[in-house]
C-alpha cells in the first residue's frame, strides 16, 4: 500500500513544505494548525507527542524532526504505514534542508512497496511449498506403512 | 583393543541377524500381499542390504582392533568402514526417498554421499603424504557430520512412521536406525593426543544406547504383533548389557585362561539380561493395569540393571574401579528403595511412600562425601549408617512376604508372585551385600550370584512359578480311580 502525503510543520504552526495534501479539504495550513495545537495540548497534558490521528479510512502518524512536526497520511487499513513513517522521519533528519516532493514521496513508497509485497509473496509460496510437500510426505510414508507392516 | 571395537563384532553380528529377519518378515508379508502391494516392499529389502553393509562395516572395526598401529592405508579397514558407511547411508536414502515418494531426498542423500567420499578421498590423500596429518581428521570429522546429519534425516522418516502406525516392527526398524548414529567412531576414537568427542567412561552410555539398536530390531521382528511400548526399550537393554559387559571382558584380555572368570561374567551378563527383560515386562504390565507399585518395581530392575553393567565393568576394569562402585552402589541402594516404596504402596500405608527416598537421599549424600574412598572400607568403618539403608532394603522382604503368606493362607489366586518377590529380593540382598564386603579380584561373584535371585523374580513376577509348582503338585496327585 502507498503513502499518500508528507507534510512537514515548523515550531510556529505553519505548513513548510507538503506534498500529496492538495486534495486535503481546507488545505495543509489548516491541518498544520490543527497538528501543532494537538501537540500543544498533548505536550501540555503528558509531557509527550501524540503519535497518530485516525479519521474513517485515513490515519495520520505524526513524527517529529527537531523543532519540526512531519506528518504522513496513510490508509487505516496499510500495515507497514509506521514503517514509512519511520523512513521519512529518518530522511529528514539527515537532510534538515530538504523540501519534501513527490520524488520523495515515490521513493519511500516505491522501495517499501516492492519489498513488502514480494518478499510476502516469496514467503508465502514458500511456505505454502513446504506444507504441501510435508503432507504429500505424510500420506506417502503413512500409506507406505500400512501396506508393510 | 577398545570396549567399543569389540562391541561392534556383537553388534555386526546382530545386524545380520536383524538383516535375515527382516528378510524373512518382508518375505511372508509380502506373499500374501497383491502385485502391485508387493512393490512397496522394496524399500525393506533395501534397509536389509544396509544392514548386511553396516554389519561388515562393524567387522571391519573390530578387525581393525587386531591391527598394529601404523598399518598401511590401503588396507586400513578405517578407510573402508568410512565407504562403507557411505555406500550404507545412500541405500537408506534411496529407502527413504522411496517410502515417501519425494525424489528431492535422492538428490540430497546423492550429494552428501558425493561430499562425504570425496572428503574421505581428501583425507586419505593428506594422510599417504604427511602420515600424521590433522586436516585428514578434520575431513573425517566434516564427512561424519554430514553422514550423521543425513541418517538423522532417515531415521526421522522412519520415527514419524513408527509414531503414525504404532507398529513395532517400524519402532523397531526406527530405533535400530537411530541408535546407529550414536557408533559414530568419533565418539570412541581419539585422534593423536585428543580424546574422543565424549571422554572415556561416559562414551561407554552412549555405546551402551547404541547397542540398543539392534537388540529393538531383533525382538520386534522376531514378535511383528506386539504393541510398540517402552516395553521395547527394556528388550533393547537386554542385548546392549550383556554385550556391553562381553565387550569389557574381551577387551581386557579376559578370555585366555581364567574359566572362572568367564563363567562369572557369563552368569553376570545373563542377570542382566533377565533384569531387563523384568523391567520390560512390568512396565508392558503397568501400561495395562497403571498399579503404582508395578512401575516402581520396572524402574527398579532398570536401576538395578544399568547398576550391574557399571559394576560389571568397573570390576573386570574396563573403567575406574572406584567410581564405577560408587555409581553401582547409588543406583541399587536407589533401586532397592524403590522396591521398598513399592512394597510400602502394595501393603497400603499409601502415605509413608516417599519414607524411603528421604532415608536414601540422606546415605546417599553422606556415602558421596567418601568419595574416592574405597567404598567397601568406608561401609565398615561406619556401619551404622549402613543399617538403616539395610533396613530399608529388607522392608519389601517383609511387606511382600506377609502379603504372599496371607494370599496362601486366604486361598487367594497368585500367593506365589509376592512371596516369589520377597524371597528374591532377600537372596539378591544377601548376595550382593555379602560381595560387597568380601573383596575378590576380578568379576565380583555377587553380580553372578544374583543370576539366580534375578531368575526367581522373573519366574515369580511371569506367574510361571506358580505354573511350575501347579505341574508338581499334578505330578504329586495320585490319579484317581
Amino acid at each position: 500500500m502507498r503513502m499518500y502525503g508528507i507534510l512537514v510543520i515548523d515550531a510556529a504552526g505553519e505548513a513548510v513544505s507538503s506534498v500529496g495534501f492538495e486534495k486535503f479539504s481546507g488545505g495543509s495550513s489548516m491541518l498544520a494548525g490543527l497538528v501543532s495545537a494537538v501537540q500543544l495540548f498533548a505536550n501540555k497534558i503528558s509531557g509527550t507527542d501524540m503519535s497518530e490521528l485516525q479519521f474513517g479510512d485515513m490515519r495520520l502518524l505524526l513524527g517529529r524532526v527537531q523543532e519540526r512536526y512531519v506528518v504522513t497520511m496513510h490508509a487505516a487499513s496499510d500495515m507497514s504505514a509506521a514503517d514509512k513513517n519511520r523512513k521519512v522521519v529518518a530522511l529528514l533528519d539527515r537532510n534538515p534542508g530538504l523540501t519534501v516532493s513527490q520524488e520523495m514521496l515515490n521513493a519511500v513508497n516505491g522501495t517499501a512497496t516492492i519489498d513488502e509485497t514480494e518478499s510476502e509473496r516469496v514467503r508465502k509460496s514458500a511456505a505454502q511449498f513446504a506444507e504441501v510437500q510435508m503432507s504429500k510426505t505424510k500420506k506417502a510414508a503413512s500409506e507406505w506403512s500400512k501396506t508393510v507392516f | 583393543m577398545d570396549v567399543f571395537e569389540v562391541a561392534h563384532l556383537y553388534y555386526g553380528v546382530a545386524m545380520f541377524a536383524a538383516a535375515l529377519l527382516l528378510t524373512r518378515y518382508s518375505y511372508t508379508k509380502s506373499k500374501s500381499a497383491d502385485a502391485e502391494s508387493r512393490k512397496a516392499f522394496a524399500p525393506l529389502y533395501i534397509v536389509v542390504v544396509s544392514w548386511v553393509i553396516l554389519g561388515i562395516a562393524s567387522l571391519t572395526v573390530y578387525y581393525e582392533g587386531f591391527l598394529p598401529e601404523g598399518t598401511g592405508l590401503w588396507v586400513d579397514p578405517f578407510y573402508v568402514q568410512q565407504i562403507l558407511l557411505v555406500i550404507q547411508m545412500v541405500l537408506l536414502g534411496i529407502a527413504s526417498a522411496r517410502i515417501v515418494r519425494q525424489y528431492y531426498v535422492l538428490a540430497l542423500t546423492l550429494a552428501i554421499a558425493t561430499a562425504c567420499l570425496l572428503l574421505v578421498y581428501w583425507a586419505a590423500d593428506a594422510t599417504l603424504r604427511y602420515r600424521v596429518s590433522g586436516l585428514a581428521i578434520t575431513w573425517f570429522n566434516i564427512s561424519e557430520f554430514l553422514q550423521s546429519t543425513m541418517l538423522l534425516g532417515v531415521a526421522t522418516v522412519f520415527i514419524w512412521i513408527a509414531y503414525d502406525s504404532r507398529r513395532a516392527t517400524a519402532a523397531g526398524l526406527a530405533g535400530a536406525i537411530t541408535t546407529q548414529i550414536l557408533l559414530v567412531p568419533t565418539l570412541y576414537v581419539g585422534s593423536w593426543g585428543n580424546p574422543p568427542l565424549i571422554p572415556y567412561p561416559l562414551n561407554l552410555a552412549t555405546l551402551f544406547v547404541a547397542l540398543f539398536g539392534p537388540g529393538l530390531a531383533l525382538y520386534s521382528l522376531v514378535k511383528p504383533d506386539q504393541k510398540v511400548s517402552g516395553e521395547l526399550l527394556g528388550y533393547g537393554a537386554s542385548f546392549a548389557g550383556p554385550v556391553i559387559i562381553f565387550s569389557a571382558f574381551v577387551a581386557v584380555g579376559g578370555v585366555v585362561g581364567l574359566t572362572s572368570q568367564l563363567v562369572l561374567a557369563v552368569l553376570g551378563s545373563l542377570a542382566v539380561m533377565i533384569s531387563s527383560g523384568l523391567a520390560a515386562y512390568l512396565y508392558g504390565r503397568w501400561r495395562d493395569s497403571r498399579q503404582i507399585p508395578t512401575v516402581l518395581l520396572a524402574v527398579a530392575f532398570a536401576g538395578l540393571t544399568v547398576g550391574q553393567v557399571i559394576g560389571m565393568i568397573g570390576a573386570l576394569g574396563a573403567m575406574n574401579y572406584t567410581l564405577a562402585a560408587y555409581s553401582e552402589f547409588l543406583l541399587v541402594s536407589f533401586s532397592l528403595s524403590t522396591v521398598a516404596s513399592a512394597g510400602i504402596y502394595a501393603a497400603g500405608y499409601r502415605s509413608l511412600v516417599l519414607l524411603p527416598f528421604l532415608i536414601y537421599e540422606l546415605l546417599a549424600v553422606l556415602i558421596l562425601q567418601a568419595y574416592p574412598q574405597s567404598i567397601t572400607f568406608f561401609l565398615l568403618s561406619n556401619v551404622a549408617l549402613f543399617l538403616p539403608l539395610a533396613a530399608l532394603a529388607l522392608l519389601p522382604v517383609f511387606t511382600f512376604g506377609g502379603a504372599g503368606i496371607r494370599m496362601r493362607k486366604a486361598g487367594t489366586e497368585g500367593a506365589s508372585r509376592p512371596l516369589g518377590l520377597s524371597i528374591g529380593i532377600l537372596s539378591l540382598i544377601v548376595v550382593r551385600l555379602l560381595f560387597i564386603v568380601i573383596t575378590v579380584p576380578g568379576i565380583n561373584p555377587g553380580h553372578a550370584l544374583a543370576f539366580g535371585a534375578y531368575l526367581l523374580m522373573w519366574l515369580a513376577v511371569t506367574g510361571r512359578l506358580k505354573s511350575l509348582s501347579a505341574k508338581k503338585a499334578m505330578v504329586q496327585v495320585p490319579p484317581v480311580g
